[in-house]
């Protein structure tokens, strides 16, 4: 019997531990233990048949670590054996394919990529393609999990189960959440749950939770409890047993052992539990998710619109040169002012767009918790978003014409997202409420086919530009409370829209706004850096009671006054020159600026005579020691806030910049501090600095260079084992880029091996870049 | 975990600290507090002569080896303190680099008294002294001995600690090292020790 059709009559058992059985049979094993496969097969197939005569259904291979990473060029050969050897101890019990992490870290924080871990685990499936099903267990990173539960379902037909490890504070240590983990992949894996971590009383909180919310049948592997000072677990087969009953009552239908138990645990297991599968009923609600952040959509909750190059020339710009620094401010500025959600869309003309967001995911997932709204026309880059996204994500959008809801919801589906239905179809807007309404009728029911449940789907009723067609605003609020009341669905408007050509536009949106919240609307897609639309959602939330007592509106409203941030900036600076604020890295420079610029000084006289004056007198206090690297930054920094003031009145003609540099963490190195300085430094030298992030290839070192027309790029690397690949990258550069100079820095590096690489430059400090990049434009 | 300001201003480059600077390396180790997640794990290996005898492993190099010298038993160790750090280093990189220095200052202080704090604590726990560590990338003691290490302690499975295809342990405020048991452990570190002559941080 297929191993689901099983698991749909009664509860499974798996079996225990591996090690602990090796250990006890005092079997020696080396770093890699599952060569023993290969070693010493017989210690192996004892093992499975002693758990098999203990009465487990499935047993698993002895491959836990045995994948390319770990166990390097042996892996197939160990996987294969493996399989061999529990096949032939299994006595008509499954074999489960035992798939443990690799041990690598995913972007950003680590460098290991989605399609590294793809690879890795495809190998692995492949090996193992003559087991019954696939077990994905202790896993911790989500990037992992899910790029291993897509590489087993591509590659193979069997049955898939991921179990993750939780801490007790039922997060992994990449600090994934219960919620996190089942949200972003029930649709994709057959069995979820929760293997190791714990003792199975430490447990009991995670399986409630899991079995609470998971659409899938849930496996439970508990330890033997916690280990004491000696490494030993203590919890005994027969209080084991009991615990599994109660995994079993709380609704787990696979249940084995982790670490520390032994085949008398499952034996014990065996003789006492109930098999008796306990209802339940999970359906996955309205609710999005990153890997560490869940935001159930159970009241208005606001949409940041600000990561879109429509109309927004910084993060065209942004896009079009691979520095995305202002991108990830713009993240953090919309989640600091209120934002539950980023809406994120890198359609820029020209570039790989599909690339692009991907490459975007990975930044924001690196300094922002709030989930994302994947905003693209196209379906390939919808995958390749989806595919990447550690969460359950929106997508938007789909429409109700047939080509789109044929090509998207597939996507739904697979990925088990929420999307965005705009009630457009082949005839384009409708204009009457009732039109819309059949549109959502025929998305919602296009859905269904695809097993989408209305919950799944948020609907758009369009917000039209009341400067044209005035009429509309009335059509899209009666179609929002009609196809609430209807079918049950959420909504979302796009809201700014509705002001277009108009003057005073925030006026105009900010009533709109409230009149569509009033109407039913979920989700507001609006600029949260607008005061106006934060404070418009803040009131409803009191008058509708989602905000009860008005608590939060009185605790943020209540301590600030009006225009209490104005008058921040304390009176003692205003007797200081510019200069002097640089020097000191005080607050001000903007505001000294403009006083500056308002008096008739000519902008590049400012430059000249008190920016790079100030910071040339900073530097070279730097270099003799007179102060430190904090000192530099904090001068640098306070230089920025002269540059802006310059560029505002300059947005024109520009700022005459100094020249531009490309800066790049190489790849393989996520150690970008230094760089980060450098760049900061550069960047208040008046230099145009194009930073592209850590991990970076070379190729797009050299398309950056081949885009800006720098004459220097900086490249930095920490690791010994990195600077190869800053050699890699300067060759190439030195290639493509005739004429381009390269300066290097990073701990492991001296002037010599700088130059032993093929760098032009050895940068020993923050101030160095400076004077480097001082020489080349002045050649220039 | 106390982290000492002073390592902090070092790590910055600060020889002659004011006010200032004392002020914001108290400020950002406070915050490194909170985001820290400190964990460690450790596993005692019978030693001879470079061997861990128990898994038949042969430490590479010959500083390692001289660093243990007759010790009959070796612990080898990881600590780390947590993804949270590298989040929040990340995090304050695209709103300011300078308090972005700070913390990995602090971070990177942090990191070295908890492993401090660790050592003491296995010494408590084996009943014995634990000497000076010694990690992966020291003197000839190769840096692909860090995926090693990691496998031989779990280190992934019991406290989240990722080696990198290029060997770098992330989260990124982690030490590994192996340290022989029997000798005490020396309370001052010693720059003389070290035979990487060039480093910005040696102190005089």
């Amino acid at each position: 019997m297929d191993f689901l059709d099983k698991l749909k009559e009664s509860v499974v058992i798996f079996d225990g531990a591996f090690g602990t059985e090796l250990v006890r049979r005092g079997v020696r094993t080396g770093v890699v233990p599952e060569l023993i496969n290969l070693e010493n097969p017989e210690a192996v197939t004892a093992i499975h048949s002693d758990y098999v005569a203990a009465g487990a259904d499935v047993i698993s291979t002895n491959t836990f670590g045995a994948n390319s990473v770990k166990a390097g060029e042996n892996s197939e050969k160990i996987i294969k054996a493996a399989v061999r050897l529990a096949r032939s101890a299994s006595n008509g019990a499954y074999v489960a394919l035992d798939l443990g992490p690799t041990g690598l870290m995913s972007e950003p924080m680590g460098s290991a990529r989605f399609d590294d871990f793809y690879e890795i685990y495809k190998s692995a499936v492949l090996a193992g393609e003559s087991a019954d099903l696939i077990l994905i267990e202790t896993m911790s990173d989500l990037t992992e999990a899910r790029a291993a539960a897509l590489a087993a379902k591509e590659n193979s037909s069997l049955p898939v189960i991921v179990s993750m490890t939780f801490d007790d504070n039922m997060r992994t240590f990449t600090g994934v959440s219960v919620e996190s983990f089942i949200y972003s992949m029930y649709s994709i894996a057959d069995v979820l749950g929760v293997n190791c971590s714990l003792g199975p009383k430490q447990l009991l909180p995670i399986v409630k939770r899991i079995t609470e919310i998971c659409p899938k049948p849930v496996i439970v592997q508990a330890n033997a409890g916690l280990p004491d000072a000696a490494g030993n677990y203590n919890v005994g087969a027969e209080e084991f047993a009991r615990y599994a009953e109660s995994f079993r009552r709380l609704g787990a239908s696979v249940i084995g052992g982790c670490c520390g138990t032994t085949s008398e645990h499952i034996a014990a297991i065996a003789s006492r539990l109930d098999r008796t599968l306990t209802p339940r009923s999970a359906v996955v609600p309205p609710v999005v998710c990153s890997a560490s952040r869940c935001v159930p959509l159970d009241g208005v909750r606001i949409v940041g619109e600000r990561i879109n190059p429509t109309g927004k020339k910084a993060v065209k710009a942004a896009l079009s040169s691979g520095d995305y620094g202002y991108i990830a401010a713009q993240a953090i500025e919309q989640a600091e002012a209120g934002s539950d959600i980023l809406d994120v869309n890198a359609g820029v003309p020209g570039i790989d767009e599909g690339a692009a967001i991907v490459k975007l995911i990975n930044l924001l997932e690196g300094v922002t918790e709030l989930p994302l709204q994947i905003d693209s026309s196209d379906p390939t880059v919808l995958e390749k978003a989806l595919r990447r996204y550690n969460g359950r994500a929106i997508i938007n959008s789909v429409s109700g014409e047939q080509r789109s809801l044929d090509a998207v919801l597939p996507l739904v589906k697979k990925y088990g997202s929420m999307v965005i239905g705009l009630t457009i179809d082949e005839n384009g807007i409708p204009k009457t409420a009732e039109s819309r309404i059949r549109i959502a009728e025929k998305i919602i029911r296009e859905a269904a086919k695809y097993s989408i449940p209305a919950s799944s789907l948020i609907i758009d009723a369009l917000t039209l530009t009341a400067g044209a067609e005035q009429d509309q605003a009335k059509e899209t609020l009666r179609a929002i409370t009609e196809i609430k009341k209807r079918f049950g669905v959420k909504t979302v408007l796009g809201v700014s829209n509705i002001s277009f050509g108009l003057p005073r536009r925030q006026i105009i949106n900010t009533a709109f706004l409230s009149a569509a919240l009033w109407a039913g609307l979920d989700l507001a897609i609006i600029n949260p850096n607008v005061p106006e639309n934060i404070q418009c959602i803040d009131a409803f939330k009191v008058l509708s009671m989602q905000d009860e007592g008005a608590k939060t509106y009185s605790k943020k409203y209540s301590a600030e006054a009006p225009g209490a941030a104005s008058a921040a900036a304390p009176a003692e600076e205003h007797d200081k020159d510019l200069a002097y604020l640089i020097k000191k890295g005080l607050p001000g420079t903007e505001a000294e600026t403009e006083k500056l610029l308002d008096s008739g000084v000519p902008a590049s006289a400012v430059i000249d005579e008190y920016l790079i004056k100030a910071l040339n007198d900073v530097g070279a206090d730097y270099e003799s020691g007179k102060i430190f690297l904090p000192g530099l930054i904090q001068a640098a920094e306070a230089a920025k806030g002269a540059f802006n003031a310059i560029k505002k009145r300059m947005s024109k003609e520009g700022l005459p910049s100094r020249g531009t540099i490309v800066m790049a963490t190489v790849k393989g190195d996520v150690h970008d501090i230094g760089k980060n300085i450098a760049a900061t430094v550069l960047e208040n030298y008046g230099f145009e600095v194009v930073d592209l992030g850590k991990n970076v290839e070379p190729e797009s070192v050299v398309n950056a260079v081949k885009a800006s027309d720098a004459k220097l790029v900086g490249l930095s690397a920490l690791m010994t084992t990195t600077v190869k690949n800053m050699r890699d990258t300067i060759a190439l550069l030195k290639a493509e880029c005739p004429g381009v100079s390269v300066m290097v820095g990073g701990a492991v590096l001296t002037a010599e091996y700088a130059a032993e690489i093929g760098a032009d430059y050895y940068c020993p400090d923050a101030a160095s870049d400076v004077r480097i990049a001082e020489e080349i434009y002045k050649k220039a | 975990m106390q982290i000492p300001e002073d390592e902090i201003l070092r790590y910055l480059g600060v020889r002659i600290p004011d006010e200032n600077a004392r002020r914001s390396a108290r400020k950002a180790a406070e915050e490194v507090s909170c985001a820290a997640e400190p964990k460690g794990v450790y596993k005692k290996f019978a030693y001879s002569d470079g061997v861990l005898t128990d898994i038949d492993y042969r430490l590479p190099g010959k500083d390692i080896v001289r660093h243990l010298g007759g010790a009959k038993e070796v612990i080898v160790m990881a600590v780390t303190l947590g993804l949270k750090v590298d989040f929040e280093t990340s995090r304050l990189g695209k709103i300011s680099a300078g308090r972005a220095v700070m913390f990995d200052a602090a971070a990177s202080a942090a990191a070295e008294a908890f492993a401090d704090e660790f050592t003491d604590r296995i010494a408590a726990e084996i009943g014995s002294p634990v000497g000076d560590r010694f990690s992966p990338g020291y003197g000839d003691l190769p840096i692909t001995v860090q995926r090693d290490v990691q496998m031989m302690l779990s280190a992934d499975r019991k406290i989240g600690l990722s080696v990198d295809k290029d060997y770098t342990l992330i989260p990124l405020k982690s030490i590994t090292a192996i340290a022989p048991v029997g000798a005490e452990r020396c309370k001052k570190h010693d720059c003389k020790k070290c035979n990487k002559t060039d480093c910005a941080f040696r102190k005089e």
